[in-house]
């Protein structure tokens, strides 16, 4: 009898399944159309459908941003602090820090606005950041110019290649994309060319700062290997908290 | 366990369990975000290990990209919940009303056991489902004009804070039916394996309130923000549960003096910021302007 009584109750179960599923993961059903449709359109004039990200790419943007914008903040706050040290002893130098703190605020303002734009949660260690990087442009830029330039060789090194790795896994996104036959959203390209942008400008810091003397500076392997850790170091707690 | 969700009486699934399922629907946006997951559920889950309901905490949010799935209870579960919120007011939120429940969605009573946590897991759908009920309220856009409408104003000269305690309140105003069980759900909530969910679930709505509310911060502020939040909602909820008038006039006057006092705080805070700052730097200005080189 429990038998009959069980060969009764599988049966219907199968029919009705992929109306349940259907309320639970609208998301997932839209995916798998959008994946499917992807495969058999391929005509020309018509808009490609949208690469969907995985929870995993998510993640990935959730943590870029958020170090993005805490690196930027500190990028702000050492060119502050070293300002008026440097230009007191360089006075021609004042354009070129003037240009950088610039560049850097204007990277800062970008990042806060996609921070508060895709509900990134800021880092937890900001307080803690402000005062490291305050501390660290002020304590290069006591030490002379050169010192002051080698941090910021050492720091834009490491965001530079920071950034490039970012870019490079988009890129990857964006090949995986064109496998498929779909393209990344607006955003998405929006923030691809931003990033390589921002890695750019970092880049010229890191010339201006060699131009200027940083390899002067006089423990200098100590002094850079130094902060690149740190850099390094503050980047890893950044992604996670 | 989960072979019992496979063995449901025949007739039970297309007659009595649809409208359970589309009012579930009608609570998509529910949220529960537990602990984050290591690996990713797999489809079959293992026969003796119920599933339990997991998400993610918030991650990079896109309008171009729908919201992920926010919860991971079964269908089966989410028919049962729902089902058994109808008991709450009668039965609290007791295994009395999951029992009703499952009855109610065509259930065996034995099913309940397809919910690990028991009543917390009832208490735990009642907070996410009304937490997905607040928002959607918001998105159809007819909340703010009501508040607005309230305090004599058009919808936008409402400011950030204003729409934070408009939110609360409502959100208090939706337990109003619970009102007289919430104190054993309050209770429960607070029994030390129930903290971690709780305080998720409490993070995720002041998290909730805040965003539909327009504010942008992104330094410390985001932070303080959400512990203020989460802050005034957690004790507005147990002044709630002794409020005798019927209009809650009386929890509205406390989550207002609760505001007030965080505004006094967050002033007090800045003040002795600025003062702070003006101190250092008057010291650095002194030092320079004696041709210290600092």
């Amino acid at each position: 009898m429990r038998n009959c009584a069980l060969k009764l109750c599988r049966q219907p179960m199968r029919a009705p399944s992929s109306v349940f599923l259907d309320f639970l993961a609208p998301s997932t059903v839209k995916y798998s159309q959008c994946r499917h449709a992807s495969t058999t359109a391929g005509t020309a004039g018509e808009p490609k459908p949208r690469y969907v990200l995985s929870k995993e790419q998510r993640e990935f943007m959730d943590s870029a941003l958020r170090v993005n914008q805490a690196g930027e903040l500190a990028a702000t706050l050492i060119y502050t602090a070293q300002t008026p040290q440097i230009v007191r002893s360089y006075p021609h130098l004042r354009p070129l820090m003037k240009h950088m703190y610039d560049q850097e605020a204007g990277h800062l303002k970008t990042f806060n606005g996609l921070v508060a734009k895709h509900q990134v949660r800021p880092t937890a260690m900001y307080p803690a950041w402000e005062v490291a990087a305050t501390f660290l442009g002020w304590s290069t830029a006591a030490l002379g110019r050169e010192a002051a330039m080698a941090c910021t060789e050492a720091v834009e090194t490491e965001i530079g290649s920071h950034y490039n790795d970012q870019v490079r896994e988009i890129l990857s996104w964006e090949a995986d994309a064109e496998r498929r036959g779909e393209e990344l959203d607006e955003e998405l390209k929006d923030m691809l060319a931003t990033f390589r942008r921002i890695r750019d400008e970092e880049l010229e810091h890191l010339d201006h700062a060699v131009a200027n003397d940083s390899k002067e500076a006089k423990p200098y392997d100590p002094l850079v290997d130094v902060i690149r850790f740190g850099c390094r170091t503050a980047i890893k707690i950044s992604e996670k908290i | 366990m989960a072979h019992l969700a496979r063995t449901l009486p025949r007739r039970a699934l297309p007659t009595q369990l649809t409208p359970y399922l589309r009012r579930a629907q009608a609570l998509s946006t529910i949220t529960i975000q537990p602990t984050p997951q290591r690996t990713r559920p797999t489809p079959t889950p293992t026969p003796n290990q119920p599933k339990t309901p997991l998400a993610q905490l918030r991650t990079y949010h896109s309008t171009l990209h729908p919201r992920l799935p926010d919860h991971e209870y079964t269908n089966s579960q989410t028919a049962i919940l729902t089902a058994a919120l109808d008991h709450v007011p009668a039965h609290g939120f007791t295994s009395t009303a999951l029992t009703l429940g499952a009855r109610d969605a065509g259930f065996l009573d034995v099913s309940v056991q397809l919910l690990p946590r028991g009543e917390f897991d009832l208490i735990l759908f009642w907070l996410a489902s009304r937490r997905g009920l607040l928002r959607g309220k918001v998105e159809e856009g007819g909340l703010f004009r009501r508040i607005a409408a309230e305090k004599g104003k058009d919808v936008y000269e409402l400011g950030v804070e204003e729409r934070v305690r408009g939110l609360l309140l409502e959100r208090l105003r939706m337990n109003d039916e619970v009102r007289h069980v919430w104190q054993d759900a309050l209770a429960q909530m607070s029994l030390l394996s129930n903290i971690p969910l709780s305080l998720t679930e409490l993070h995720a709505l002041a998290s909730d309130i805040l965003t539909l509310s327009g504010d942008a911060s992104v330094d410390a502020a985001w932070y303080t923000r959400r512990l203020a939040v989460s802050a005034i909602y957690a004790s507005s909820e147990v002044v709630m549960t002794r409020d005798p008038t019927p209009d809650l006039s009386e929890t509205a006057a406390f989550v207002e003096r609760r505001f007030e006092d965080r505004q006094a705080i967050a002033d007090k805070f800045t003040g002795l910021g600025q003062c702070a700052s003006f101190g250092w730097n008057t010291a650095v200005g002194l030092g320079r302007s004696w041709g210290l080189k600092i």
